[in-house]
């Protein structure tokens, strides 16, 4: 017994234990963070959109209303679990959990400040590119398996828009790959903080651009909100979940809008850095430990969500037709031109960029 | 007209009422000469039992000729035995569901009509009973069929579109929002709307047998309750028809509240509408800043009426309240709102993403507008220069200095611009409209009602033209009470207009016509 444990336990073994219980918890925090912070964001959205309607908002669980996606979450959780007769059921089970799934992998690559991430892999980029994509089985599985015209239509309507407004995305974001030389997110952080503007917006501007507006496609956002457009396919792909089931593409498309506002806030934004001459000009904070920067990530991350929902309560809903147009008549165009300009100038004037 | 009259059996005159009894050889060729050479508006078609009077039943086909004030009416009587009429539908399309309406409720049978299929009754309503009739009983007969479990006699039959890759999509009865019953059935291709068939009438009602059971002055709480956003057009109808049967003449006091309020219930539904349209294209603050209007003119309405609706205030003869004592309170909400509604309409026409969707969406062509006897906000946006205002001036309008607009494009835009229009127009009569005093009171003395009398009495509703026509029986009480909403004229238009667009676009072209279901399943 003794000799099994001394071969078991080397000083090499015991480092490898720690490594996996530090990504445990680092893994129970993230989740547990992130998914907190997903259920803060359904209120938030509230409050801003009543706000910019002239209403109040939640108001009435705990005070201002704080308890409210609780509330939520306890409804939810407790309503009755309705399959439809016909439905694909082992499809129909599973779509939501890959849905919700592919949202919350993406959590992993996010560096949140300085050294703090799940998994630093040098892929991070196309990694959460591959996670988006397979959110967008979630749906077609959901709205397949559902066996209603609604959520069938719903699902095939988000796949076009998904996979046409992916190539749009990936583009958008090659010039912050040529830009930082990597495709590891917190490179590409540490980059743009060398960069004298601090953020790669300014000379990416047209990334940037077709970048938002991707993502809200991305995303199933008004104005592309299609896929579970209420007022016309009834709910979309989601059309015949209900309680839990319902909360997880409820949760996962959150996620999502969280996951793409940290995208922009890693690659355009500055992630947890500010700019060099905000640096030099206070030099106090750069003794500050690392962990504080990960409100200057949740700031930009958060100012990037309030767009999201000033788009949302300002633009109305584009038609299908004009979507897909948009996709790639101009935004494919445009990343394409980005691409060639900032290669271009990359290996020309070599100090410039 | 002298082609007409020539051939008619009997006339009659009322007000601006002419009435020509023709016989059942000239019935269809008189409606057609009507229609066809003096570009008649078919306004309604209604159907009445009179066999207590003199053995017969009746049909009343109401026609109005642009440019005159007259309504002309050719009646054509039917004795037992021969139930039948000639359908005139096959000439004027706009006929085809008051033809399917008389056959349901009173089982005349309108010869060579091309549709056979019920309209109002529900599938398993027994055949061969006639609600309509004045020897209708419920509780005897039809009741115990209908419990004995012999349902669907006669199970509808939709219209099927056949063809490679075309699939039915089934919306409704019941929908995800808060509105009213009706089924719509796409045929599509892809996203393209190949057919769309709707299927109404899940709420009817029997409002206009329950009219005649309830007496003309408990009739006007009736109608009030109709259609909720049209509540003051329906009672202000119906009381005109009343007025004008017994030959009261109201005070002009109680005329310009009654037109002053009905501009403010426009107001309040144009501006509404406005906002409503902009939840179709999901433009949350269009949606918003409309309701946010339209919430200020019903506070008005219930601070000038105590109902928000404007319920309770009309009466046979005059008005209950004096609205003109809330000068004041009128003049600045209706400043505040023409402030607040220009902003909003210049924030709508600035969204550019906004206009492009109204833009092209829900065509309807000026010809199928006029065949159908489209009426209203629809009609004057596919080029028909029609207003009741203007083509029967009642209440104050002949003295109100105001022109109807008409634009030709017959989209969703036009329909959003032509409220706009209006809306303006009736800020400014309101505006003209507190500028003078009225002599008067507020009601006019009753006075009997002449048995077998008749009368029609109508509006301008923010939907279109209202209708109600009443005849009284021989101790004064009614004997047929006939109303027909905006909402029964358009409904047939939706399928027109939504035929070629993609789905997600017809909530946006149903709301362009904001329709109501109960002004049509009556």
């Amino acid at each position: 017994m003794k000799e099994i444990f001394e071969a078991i336990v080397t000083p090499g073994s015991i480092d490898f234990i720690l490594k996996i219980v530090i990504i445990f918890l680092k893994i129970v925090v993230v989740v547990a963070v992130g998914l907190l912070h997903v259920a803060f964001a359904t209120y938030f959205e509230r409050k801003v959109i009543a706000a910019m309607q002239v209403r109040l908002g939640p108001r009435e669980v705990g005070p201002l209303g704080l308890f409210q996606p609780f509330a939520d979450g306890i409804k939810l959780f407790f309503k009755e679990d309705i399959i439809p007769a016909n439905a694909d059921k082992p499809i129909f089970y599973l779509a939501p959990v890959i849905f919700f799934v592919a949202a919350l992998t993406s959590l992993s690559v996010l560096p949140y400040f300085d050294g703090f991430v799940v998994a630093d892999i040098n892929v991070g980029l196309l990694f959460i590119f591959a996670m988006s994509s397979l959110g967008a089985y979630g749906i077609v599985m959901s709205g397949w398996a559902s066996d209603s015209k609604y959520a069938f239509l719903g699902g095939l309507r988000s796949a076009s828009q998904i996979i046409s407004y992916e190539i749009a995305m990936g583009l958008s974001l090659v010039g912050v790959m040529i830009m930082a030389g990597s495709l590891n997110l917190s490179e590409i952080v540490r980059a743009q903080s060398q960069y004298p503007t601090g953020m790669y917006a300014i000379p990416q501007f047209l990334g940037f651009f077709v970048f938002i507006v991707a993502a809200f496609a991305e995303t199933n956002r008004l104005p592309f909100d299609l896929p579970e457009a209420e007022s016309e396919l009834v709910a979309g792909y989601f059309t015949e979940y209900s309680g839990f089931r319902f909360a997880m593409f409820f949760l996962g498309e959150y996620t999502g809008m969280l996951i793409m506002s940290s995208i922009a806030t890693l690659c355009f934004l500055g992630g947890w850095t500010l700019p060099k001459f905000v640096m030099d000009l206070l030099p106090f904070l750069s003794q500050l430990p690392p962990f504080v920067w990960v409100f200057v990530f949740l700031a930009k991350v958060y100012a990037f969500m309030f767009f999201y929902y000033w788009v949302r309560s300002t633009f109305p809903r584009y038609r299908y037709d004009q979507l897909m147009a948009i996709g790639w008549k101009i935004l494919i165009p445009l990343a394409l031109a980005n691409i060639v300009f900032t290669g271009v100038v990359k290996s020309w004037f070599k100090g410039l960029l | 007209m002298d082609y007409i009259l020539r051939k008619a059996i009997k006339t009659k005159e009322n007000l601006n009422e002419i009435y020509m009894e023709v016989s059942g050889y000239d019935f269809r060729d008189s409606c057609v000469y009507i229609y066809e050479k003096k570009n008649a508006i078919l306004r309604l078609m209604f159907a009445t039992d009179e066999r207590p009077v003199d053995g017969s039943f009746r049909i009343y086909t109401v026609f109005s000729i642009p440019g005159d004030e007259r309504l002309f009416i050719i009646v054509l009587s039917l004795k037992e035995p021969d139930m039948t009429f000639p359908s005139i539908t096959p000439y004027i399309p706009a006929a085809h569901w008051y033809e399917r309406e008389i056959r349901d409720m009173f089982g005349l049978i309108p010869e060579g009509h091309p549709d056979p299929r019920r309209l109002v009754l529900h599938d398993s309503f027994p055949a061969g009973s006639y609600p309509l009739r004045k020897d209708w009983n419920v509780i005897e007969r039809d009741m115990k069929e209908w419990g004995e479990g012999k349902a669907v006699k006669e199970p509808y039959k939709f219209m099927e579109v056949e063809g490679e890759g075309i699939y039915e999509i089934p919306v409704g009865p019941v929908h995800a929002g808060i509105i009213e019953p009706g089924h719509f059935r796409f045929s599509a291709v892809g996203e393209t709307i190949i057919f769309l068939e709707p299927r109404l009438f899940y709420t009817h009602k029997g409002t206009e047998k329950h009219f005649e059971k309830i007496g003309f002055t408990e009739g006007v709480r009736l109608s009030e309750r109709v259609s909720g956003t049209s509540s003051f057009s329906h009672s202000a109808a119906y009381c005109m028809a009343v007025e004008r049967m017994t030959g009261l003449d109201i005070t002009e006091n109680a005329k310009a509240i009654r037109t002053l309020l009905l501009e403010l219930e426009r107001l309040y539904n144009h501006i509404g509408d406005i906002g409503n349209m902009c939840a179709g294209t999901g433009l949350a603050v269009g949606y918003a800043r409309g309701a946010v209007i339209k919430e200020h003119l019903m506070q008005l309405n219930e601070r000038l009426t105590g109902s928000r609706y404007l319920r309770g205030i009309n009466i046979i003869g005059g008005v209950r309240k004096d609205v003109f004592i809330h000068r004041d309170d009128l003049i600045s909400t209706i400043d505040a709102v023409t402030k607040e509604y220009k902003e909003m309409m210049k924030l709508l026409l600035d969204t550019i993403s906004h206009v492009e969707r109204l833009e092209n969406t829900g065509k309807l062509s000026n010809e199928i507008a006029r065949k159908l006897g489209v009426t209203g906000v629809a009609a004057r946006a596919s080029g028909i220069n029609d207003d009741m205002r203007k083509a029967h001036p009642h209440l104050l309008y002949g003295r109100l200095d105001f022109e109807p607009h008409s634009m030709s494009r017959g989209d969703v835009f036009a329909r959003m611009m032509i409220r706009a229009e209006e809306t303006e127009c009736s800020i400014s009569i309101v505006n003209s409209l507190l500028e003078n005093s009225y002599k008067g009171g507020l009601v006019a003395e009753m006075k009997e009602i002449p048995p077998y009398s008749s009368a029609f009495g109508y509006t301008e509703s923010p939907r279109g033209s209202m209708f109600y026509w009443v005849m009284s029986d021989e101790n004064g009480e009614p004997l047929r009470v006939k109303l027909r909403a905006p909402s029964y004229c358009n409904w047939p238009a939706v399928p027109f207009a939504v035929h070629g667009n993609i789905v997600p676009d017809f909530p946006l072209c149903n709301k362009s016509f904001n329709l109501s279901y109960s002004g049509c399943d009556m």
